[in-house]
C-alpha cells in the first residue's frame, strides 16, 4: 500500500496549492487524495486509510473540527496524523483543536516548505 | 517530465483516470498502458505487444500504448492528457510560486512588526534575503543623511562588513542610488559603471530601500563566483526592500525618539548638578545679614546675583582678629562651573591666607603664587581686598585689578577710590602688589561691585556704565547698607528691561559708624 495524504479544503485554488506542494512526494510514491468539504473526506478517511490529513478548520456543513473529532474518537482511527490549518488572524480555539484530537495546526497562509517538511516527517520520507 | 507521469494519470482517483477507463471500454479490451520501466498500469499484460507505441511527451518517453491498430491514437490520446496534466502543473507551481511570495510578504511584515530595533529589522531582512537568493556576501546599507554615504547596517559574507569596504557610493551602487531602481548585472567586471576595488563581487543584484520618493538605503546581494540573477529574484528582492524600508525607517526615528529622551534625562540630571552646586556657591558666600550684629563700629552687607546657575564672583567678609575687619570681593574670568569652581578655590585661599594677618598686599602675592603655579591655565580672578581697622577707621587695601569701589561719604560724596594694587590674580607668579590707605571718618563707607553691574545691558544694547551708577549710590544717601545694595539692584534690574543678565552681578557695600 502506498503512503497517502490526503488534502480538505472546500477552496479549490488551496487544494491544488498544497497538492502542488506536496507534488514531489507522488513521484516518491505518495497517492494525493483529495476533498473539497467535510463528508467527502471522512469517506475518503473510511475507504482510503491515509496516514496524514490536511484539514482546512472552516468549512461549510462539517467544520474542520467535527471531521478530525470523528475520525479520532467516532472512527477511532488515532493514527492518523491530523493537521488543522487555520486562516491567520482568524481566532483559533486551541481548547477545541486539542479536544478533537487534532495533532497539528498550521496557520494559511501557510508555508510550502513547512508544511512539505511536516508531510515528509510524518510520512518517514 | 518525472517518469511517474503516466502512473499518476491512470490513478484512479485522478481525473483523466476516468477518461482512460472510458477509452479502455470503448475498445472492448485487448489493449495495455504500461510506464517507461514496463510495468503495467492498464489492461492486459499480453495485449498486442508487438503493435505497441511510445507515448512521449516533449520527446521524453513515459511509456507504452498496446493495443493492435488502436495503439498509435491511444499513445497519442496519452500524450495528450499527460501534456495536458504538464500544463496545469506548471500553471499551479506558478501559483505556488506567487503564493510563496504572499506568505513570505505575510511573515516576514510580521516578524518585522516585532521590532524597532535598526540592528534587528536589517539583520531579519538579510536572513530572509539569503534564505531566498544565493549569495556569498550580502548587506543592508543605510544612506547617511548628513555624509552623504553608504553605511552597512547587517551584511554576512566577506566583502561588505570589510573595515575599509569599497567605495559604496561609487560605481554601481552610485548608480542605483541615483536610479532608485534595482538592478541585476550578472557580469559585474563587464559593466561600465564598475568601479575596481579588489572585492570578490562578479554577481550583483541590488535595489534601493525607498520611502515614498526618498531613497534612504540599499539591499544587496552578491556572488565571488558569476552566477545568473533572474528576475524573479529581483521581484522578491524588491518585495523585502519594500517591507524593511518603512521598517527602518520606523526603527531610525525610534532611536531618534529614544537618543532625544536619553538627551533629555542627561540634562536633567545635569540640570540638578547644577542646582546643587548653585546651593553649594550660595552657602559658601555669607548670607546671614547682619553678620556681626554686637558689632556697633561698622555696618556690613552684600548681595550675590549669578547670571547662570552657578557664576565665577564671589565675596566673603571676616573679622581677622579683634579690632580688624577683612573684607573682599571677586570675579573670575569666565563664567558656569569652571568659573564657579575656581572661584570656590580662590575664596578660600584668600580666606585661608588673610587668616595669618598678613598685610593685603601680602595676601593677594601670596594667593597669586599658590595660583599662577598650581592653578589652571589661563583662568584668573580679580580681586579686591581691604581690612577696616574698627578702632580707627583706617582701611588698608590691595586691588588686583577690580573694578575700583566707591567712597560714599557721610556728607553724600562719592569718589572713586585711589587705585593701589597690582595685576590680575593667578596669571604671573611674580606679580607685585602694592597696599592703599584710606581714612572712613564716621558714616563714611565704602561701595564695591564687579562688572556685571556697571556692564547690565537693556535690550539695545547699552550698558549701565558707572554713569548711572554714581547717582544711583548718590540717591541712596543715609539707607541702610541693605537698601543701598536693593535699590542699586533694581535699578541695574529696571534698566536691563528683560535683557538676559549676562554676567553675574555682585555687590558689597560697608560703612563705618566709629
Amino acid at each position: 500500500m502506498p503512503p497517502k495524504i490526503l488534502i480538505v479544503d472546500d477552496e479549490a485554488h488551496l487544494r491544488m496549492l498544497i497538492q502542488q506542494t506536496l507534488e514531489e512526494l507522488e513521484d516518491e510514491g505518495v497517492e494525493l487524495l483529495t476533498a473539497s468539504d467535510g463528508e467527502a473526506a471522512l469517506e475518503v478517511v473510511r475507504t482510503e486509510a491515509p496516514q496524514l490529513v490536511f484539514l482546512d478548520v472552516m468549512m461549510p456543513k462539517l467544520s474542520g473540527f467535527d471531521v478530525c473529532s470523528r475520525v479520532k474518537h467516532t472512527l477511532g482511527l488515532k493514527e492518523v496524523y491530523i493537521v488543522l490549518l487555520t486562516a491567520k488572524g482568524q481566532e483559533f480555539d486551541k481548547q477545541k483543536g486539542i479536544e478533537a484530537g487534532a495533532d497539528l495546526y498550521m496557520t494559511k497562509p501557510f508555508d510550502p516548505d513547512a508544511l512539505l517538511a511536516r508531510a515528509r516527517t510524518v510520512l518517514g520520507l | 517530465m518525472p517518469r511517474g507521469t503516466l502512473r499518476n494519470l491512470t490513478r484512479k482517483r485522478a481525473d483523466s483516470a476516468a477518461v482512460i477507463a472510458a477509452i479502455v471500454e470503448a475498445l472492448g479490451g485487448g489493449i495495455a498502458i504500461e510506464d517507461a520501466d514496463g510495468e503495467l498500469l492498464v489492461g492486459d499484460r499480453g495485449a498486442g505487444a508487438a503493435s505497441r507505441c511510445a507515448v512521449t511527451l516533449d520527446g521524453e518517453h513515459l511509456g507504452w500504448a498496446s493495443g493492435g491498430a488502436h495503439a498509435p491514437a491511444l499513445a497519442a490520446v496519452l500524450g495528450h492528457l499527460a501534456a495536458k496534466d504538464a500544463e496545469r502543473k506548471t500553471l499551479a507551481n506558478e501559483v505556488l510560486h506567487l503564493y510563496r511570495e504572499v506568505n513570505l510578504i505575510y511573515s516576514f511584515s510580521e516578524k518585522l512588526a516585532s521590532t524597532l530595533d535598526l540592528d534587528t529589522v536589517a539583520g531579519m531582512t538579510l536572513d530572509e534575503a539569503r534564505h531566498l537568493i544565493a549569495a556569498t556576501d550580502g548587506a543592508v546599507m543605510i544612506l547617511d543623511e548628513a555624509t552623504g554615504r553608504l553605511r552597512p547596517v547587517a551584511d554576512f559574507g566577506d566583502v561588505y562588513g570589510a573595515p575599509r569596504g569599497p567605495a559604496w557610493t561609487e560605481g554601481l551602487f552610485a548608480a542605483i542610488l541615483a536610479k532608485g531602481q534595482g538592478e541585476i548585472i550578472n557580469d559585474v567586471h563587464a559593466d561600465p559603471r564598475h568601479v575596481r576595488n579588489g572585492y570578490a563581487i562578479a554577481s550583483l543584484i541590488c535595489t534601493p530601500l525607498r520611502v515614498k520618493e526618498r531613497v534612504t538605503g540599499l539591499i544587496a546581494l552578491s556572488s565571488s563566483a558569476p552566477v545568473s540573477y533572474a528576475a524573479a529574484d529581483l521581484k522578491l528582492l524588491n518585495t523585502l526592500a519594500l517591507q524593511t524600508a518603512s521598517a527602518l525607517e520606523n526603527a531610525r526615528l525610534f532611536e531618534r525618539t529614544v537618543q532625544a529622551a536619553r538627551d533629555r534625562e542627561r540634562l536633567a540630571a545635569l540640570h540638578k548638578e547644577l542646582e546643587v552646586a548653585s546651593q553649594i556657591q550660595r552657602a559658601i558666600v555669607p548670607s546671614q545679614f547682619p553678620p556681626f550684629p554686637e558689632r556697633r563700629e561698622f555696618e556690613i552687607h552684600a548681595s550675590m546675583t549669578p547670571a547662570k546657575a552657578v557664576g565665577g564672583d564671589f565675596f566673603d567678609f571676616f573679622l581677622v582678629d579683634a579690632d580688624r575687619l577683612g573684607f573682599v570681593i571677586g570675579d573670575v574670568s569666565g563664567k558656569g562651573v569652571p568659573s564657579a569652581l575656581f572661584m570656590a578655590v580662590c575664596r578660600t585661599l584668600i580666606k585661608a591666607t588673610a587668616h595669618t594677618g598678613g598685610s593685603p598686599e601680602a595676601c593677594l602675592a601670596g594667593v597669586n603664587r599658590v595660583l599662577a603655579t598650581e592653578g589652571v591655565a589661563s583662568m584668573y580672578v580679580t580681586v579686591f581686598y581691604g581690612v577696616l581697622e574698627t578702632r580707627t577707621g583706617r582701611v588698608a587695601y590691595c586691588n588686583a585689578g577690580h573694578n575700583p569701589p566707591y567712597v560714599l561719604r557721610g556728607d553724600g560724596g562719592i569718589e572713586p577710590l585711589a587705585q593701589a594694587g597690582g595685576m590680575v590674580v593667578g596669571l604671573f607668579e611674580d606679580a607685585a602688589y602694592e597696599a592703599g590707605q584710606i581714612g572712613l571718618g564716621r558714616g563714611d563707607g565704602l561701595f564695591m561691585y564687579t562688572d556685571g553691574v556697571t556692564e547690565a545691558t537693556d535690550p539695545a544694547g547699552e550698558e549701565f556704565t558707572t554713569g548711572r551708577l554714581v547717582p544711583c549710590l548718590a540717591r541712596c544717601r543715609g539707607l541702610p547698607l541693605d537698601d543701598v545694595i536693593r535699590t542699586v539692584g533694581a535699578e541695574v534690574t529696571a534698566f536691563a528691561a528683560g535683557a538676559p543678565q549676562g554676567d553675574d552681578i555682585t555687590m558689597l557695600a560697608l560703612r563705618y559708624l566709629g
